[in-house]
């Protein structure tokens, strides 16, 4: 290919550049004693032959090069030569393959560099005895590998898939999966046998929690190899339970069938109703006889078995915003079994369409205000008018008993809550946060009577006599009801002090603290458990008080002596000045129940307040603390197994440890890990002897330790031992638990031989390219394998740019002034002749 | 207690018509709900309000419990990059200004999937001129709202059994246009957008109200009015404020009995 090698852009700017400057200078010169236009005729003519000597200092390149990579590339390979693979032949063909590579590699100005896995043993393993040689340690092996630094290399693996512990690979695959697939290019090639008959358990999905109440469902993924595909089977899957005496508890046995034909099916289990507590259950396929590899017959999976869920009972006046995303939260919790009733239309609307086109469904408050109520545990009110829909005294006064009988009210405002009827009238007044001379109400101007409606209904109060000045939400008709709600207004949250020396108001943050340990992590300031919420600005709408309403409320005067947590500051935009003070969110402790209060329409805003990747974080997370503090119980754990393994190497006498757990209270880990404390097997264990790994962003700490079986007493070769922590902060206090956990045994090379599926489990664990070699003819594997790696080569970036593809500037036309640059001297310094003799060509004039 | 036609046979809810009538004489200035349309213009803010759609916030307003304002707001792009989101939870938007957001900034793009991710709802609609790339750039929006995220968003035409078609009127089926489907987005078990296969809410406008026969049958070939449309946007406004609330098992007995 041709190179040219000229000038660059630059230099040949910079070349023009001096050329002119000596131009004028030499021509300036001359003018000074010549005659002017022949002084610059002289300076032209002159500069014209000297310059093609310039040129001489940058000749023309031409040449003829490769294109090839800047700098040398590597393939590198990681060769399974555990006995399974030279027992199968599948070793002798991976070399073969490495020798084709071997001389592509040549042609494409590339190395070859190759590991054995028989060389990494020592590499990984902590200690210093060798394993012994027909044990795989294939993952183990694959991951300090792939460790390495590869920059934009691609690495290839040969390998059967054996290995020598059986493992959970779809542990938290989701999560390590995408960190691991960026960077360089990676193959696996799968070498196993013809013939290899399995059925193997792939994976098991459960939601990883729930009730007591309820019957916990499973649902295990099982396939088969290709040989045995033509074939129908039917096969018994078994899960169970390992008991404190090492004996098995089996749960559920399920007969299910492979169809002709079918490679894979899933297996739905209903487990029996269980008692709290967090359990490790595994899920155990009775091994047919013609099942060559039985390791992967097992599964191990955790659940968490919960108390009761919780009941919610969740009114919403009128669709809205702040409707859309409470909702969305509340779905969002599996806890929670939810019963909904949205007013999607007023009684005022006239729809000429009949019911049957209609969605609708009448509002069954008779049924839920006098039979169902006390089947929730909240009641969640969002602007709702209340006196309206529960238009019967009863209702209400049920409302009112549920409350003080232990239940929870969550009041979210809006335009439609807190009419004039609903506190004045209603009985839901003995359970408000404040009187009614604290509200002002749209029709409660100074001249406004107080008359009471005698019937005592919704239209208490209201008459033509009084009618509301219209401000807000005209159009609706609850308006005239006498709302107390202003339009949109701007201002700023301000969570009330907690140092207060009130002691309720002390006493409510630490409770609140207590039930949720991850305010701690959340937000950084201990004494701020809110203060995620400090300064949000909002534009939102608000219920008129009294001007010294904010005041108030820190006082003795308020009717049930709530807390005021958060307050608004209105504000005026242009100089941000407070203007008025406003409660925003209230909390009150009628009877034995709480109430809760928030006394906006907008709180949805609080999604978007935070650039965070998490979806509406912060909105989230408020709503979390509220519904804690309203049901008296943690909804979500500080600390959590997601899971624990055990597995014995007896061979090397290495016991192989992995906990992960997850919650708030992790983000505390670091700050004092010693006052971590574990306990595997009867044995102590601080955090130091630990690798440790702690995901902030999820929440998650992993710890992983290969420890000397001798430092435990003979009966650790059992099926289960106990697995504990306890942890300590001044955050979330004391958290400890404790777990059964099975003891998975290692197996030899001649016990798990290659398997498809854990091959192809571990090319997707760890971001791998898959070709599986079965039903592939040699000359077709080795065509893969040299266009994979060609196409790599080839897709690379950093090649030296070929000049033919280097577009023509205007200087190329000129590039005659350095091909023939001798004769255009020569010809050029005729022009020297004209110069000196130029009084004779022109004449005596000059 | 039922609250609809029924309800006016007490008089309870004689009062009731009186005050919605005193009502109409009052212009409204805090609706909860309005048209938020996300301009591709290099404006860096939002626009005041405009009149643009009196009939459709009156179809509203007579037949549902929700205050939506006749008024259109414009919101311009380079605000979502600051980034600064929209007052409303739902953007109005056509493919032109997809492909801009697609394909002007990443900050941009990032910034409003993650708006869509937070619980934002789109609204696509069909420019006048057909996109030929309007698949690509669907999928692309999809694809770049599930970036870094293992919940994958997608496009799939509304099936008859989606909240859309039962929020609020129960429809069977939506218009197509050109062999075009209504289609909605989904994204970690919500719907987050819908995509409208013809212009609507520009046909929806108080100037373009009566002309909707004649637009929908140049456009697409088939004739459609104004009240119909209007219905199809009440069934979309509920979805957005109400997320799957119909399929709520307590409501879907009584929907399908009525739906047989």
């Amino acid at each position: 290919m041709l190179h040219d090698y000229g000038f660059d852009n630059v230099w040949r700017m910079i070349f023009v550049f001096v050329f002119l400057l000596l131009f004028l200078v030499y021509g300036w010169i001359l003018s000074r004693r010549e005659k002017f236009w022949w002084a610059w005729l002289t300076a032209a003519l002159r500069l014209m032959w000297i310059a093609p000597l310039l040129f001489l200092m940058w000749p023309k390149k031409i040449g003829i090069g490769i294109d090839q990579p800047l700098r040398s590339r590597n393939l590198y390979i990681l060769l399974d030569d555990s006995r399974s693979m030279q027992l199968s032949g599948a070793l002798e063909k991976a070399q073969s393959k490495i020798e084709i590579l071997k001389r592509s590699c040549e042609e494409l100005a590339c190395n070859v560099e190759i590991k054995k896995l028989s060389e990494f043993r020592n590499g990984v393993r902590t200690s210093d005895e060798e394993a012994p040689l027909d044990y795989t340690y294939m993952e183990e092996s694959l991951a300090f590998w792939l460790a390495a630094k590869f920059e934009n290399d691609p690495v290839l693996v040969f390998s059967d898939g054996g290995d020598h512990l059986s493992r959970n690979l779809d542990v938290k695959l989701d999560v390590i999966t995408p960190k691991i697939r960026e960077g360089a290019s990676k193959l696996y090639l799968y070498l196993g046998s013809e013939k290899e008959s399995n059925y193997a358990i792939t994976n098991s999905r459960s939601l990883g929690l729930s009730f007591s109440n309820q019957k916990p469902s499973v649902e295990v993924s099982l396939q088969r190899s290709d040989d045995l595909i033509d074939t129908q089977r039917n096969l018994q899957i078994q899960i169970y339970a390992i008991r404190p005496d090492n004996s098995e508890q089996i749960l559920v046995t399920q007969s299910f069938r492979f169809q002709k034909g079918e490679r894979s099916v899933d297996v739905g289990l209903d487990l029996p109703v269980m008692t709290k507590g967090q359990y490790m259950l595994y899920a155990r396929l009775l091994t047919p006889p013609e099942d060559r590899v039985v390791w992967d017959n097992h599964h191990a999976f955790m659940i968490k078995i919960l108390p009761n869920t919780v009941g919610l009972l969740h009114l919403l006046g009128a669709p809205s915003w702040d409707g859309r995303f409470l909702r969305r939260y509340i779905k969002s919790e599996i806890k929670y079994d939810t019963v909904s009733f949205y007013i999607l239309r007023d009684p005022t609307d006239l729809i000429p369409e009949k019911d049957r086109e209609l969605s609708l469904i009448p509002f069954p408050v008779e049924r839920l205000f006098t039979k169902e109520l006390s089947r929730f545990k909240v009641l969640i009110m969002q602007n709702f008018a209340l006196s309206y829909f529960l238009d019967q005294e009863e209702y209400r006064n049920n409302l009112v008993r549920f409350v003080k009988d232990g239940g929870g009210l969550l009041f979210i405002g809006g335009p439609r809550a807190l009419l004039r009827h609903d506190v004045q009238n209603s009985s839901l007044k003995e359970i408000l946060p404040f009187s009614e001379d604290q509200i002002r109400f749209t029709d409660s101007n100074e001249k406004a009577s107080t008359r009471k409606d005698s019937a005592g209904g919704p239209f208490a109060g209201f008459g033509l006599g009084r009618m509301p000045y219209l401000n807000m939400h005209s159009s609706s008709a609850f308006s005239f009801m006498g709302s107390s709600w202003n339009s949109s207004l701007n201002f700023r949250l301000k969570v009330d002090d907690l140092d207060d020396s009130e002691q309720k108001r002390i006493s409510f943050w630490a409770e609140l603290q207590s039930l949720a340990p991850e305010l701690e992590g959340v937000f950084p300031n201990s004494k701020n458990a809110w203060s995620g919420l400090q300064d949000v600005s909002f534009a939102s709408t608000l219920p008129k008080v009294k001007e010294d309403f904010a005041n108030e409320i820190d006082g003795t005067q308020m009717v049930q002596d709530p807390l005021n947590l958060i307050h608004a500051e209105i504000f005026d935009k242009k100089n941000s000045t407070v203007q008025e003070k406003r409660p925003f969110v209230m909390a009150s402790f009628p009877g034995k129940g709480r109430a809760l209060w928030i006394l906006s329409d907008e709180i949805w805003k609080l999604a978007n307040q935070t650039p965070e990747l998490a979806s509406r974080g912060l909105y989230t997370r408020f709503m979390q603390m509220v519904f804690q503090w309203l049901l008296k119980e943690d909804l979500r754990p500080a600390l959590q197994w997601q899971t624990a393994s055990l597995q014995l190497d007896s061979r090397s006498d290495l016991m192989g440890l992995r906990l992960e757990l997850s919650g708030p209270a992790v983000l505390e880990f670091e700050s004092n890990p010693k006052l971590w404390s574990w306990n595997i097997c009867g044995k102590n264990f601080d955090s130091s002897q630990f690798k440790v790994d702690v995901d902030k962003a999820m929440e998650s700490l992993v710890l992983e330790a290969d420890v000397k079986t001798s430092i435990w007493p003979s009966s650790i070769k059992r099926k289960a031992c106990s697995v504990a922590y306890e942890a300590q902060s001044p955050a979330f206090g004391n958290l400890k638990s404790e777990m059964l956990v099975g003891v998975q045994q290692s197996m030899s090379d001649e016990e798990f031989a290659g398997s498809e599926w854990n091959a192809r489990s571990l090319a997707k664990k760890y971001g791998m390219e898959w070709i599986n070699s079965r039903g592939i003819s040699s000359g077709n594997l080795e065509e893969q394998l040299v266009t994979w790696i060609k196409g790599f080569m080839v897709g690379d970036k950093e090649f030296i740019k070929s000049p033919t593809e280097r577009s023509l500037s205007y200087w190329d036309y000129f590039h005659w002034l350095n091909g023939y640059w001798l004769s255009w001297i020569l010809f050029f310094m005729i022009l020297e002749v004209v110069v000196q003799r130029r009084k004779w060509i022109f004449g005596a004039r000059l | 207690m039922r609250f609809y036609f029924d309800s006016f046979k007490n008089s309870k809810s004689i009062v009731w018509m009186c005050l919605v009538l005193f009502s109409c004489f009052n212009d409204s200035h805090a609706d909860s709900v309005w048209v938020t349309h996300l301009n591709s213009g290099t404006t860096k803010g939002v626009s005041e309000f405009t009149s643009e759609y009196k009939n459709l916030s009156s179809a509203i307003k007579s037949k549902t419990s929700i205050e939506m304002s006749d008024k259109l707001q414009e919101f311009y792009l380079p605000k979502f990059a600051q980034p600064s989101f929209p007052e409303q939870g739902w953007v109005f938007a056509n493919m032109f200004t997809i492909s801009k957001i697609l394909d002007t900034s990443s900050s941009l793009s990032s910034y409003f999937s993650q708006w869509l991710r937070q619980g934002g709802f789109l609204v696509l609609e069909e420019d006048v001129e057909r996109n030929s790339k309007e698949e690509s750039l669907m999928e692309r929006l999809a694809e770049r709202i599930s970036y870094r995220s293992d919940v994958r968003a997608r496009w799939r035409e509304v099936p008859v059994e989606h909240e859309l078609m039962r929020s609020f009127f129960l429809h069977t089926s939506f218009p197509s246009c050109k062999n075009r489907m209504w289609k909605v987005l989904e994204y970690d078990q919500r719907t987050v957008g819908v995509y409208a296969p013809f212009p609507w809410m520009e046909w929806l406008k108080d100037r373009n109200w009566s002309n909707v026969p004649e637009l929908s049958k140049r456009v697409c070939e088939q004739s459609m009015d104004a009240d119909f449309l209007s219905k199809i946007f009440v069934n979309m406004v509920m979805t957005a404020l109400t997320t799957d609330y119909k399929m709520d098992q307590i409501h879907l007995p009584e929907i399908l009995k009525r739906l047989q």
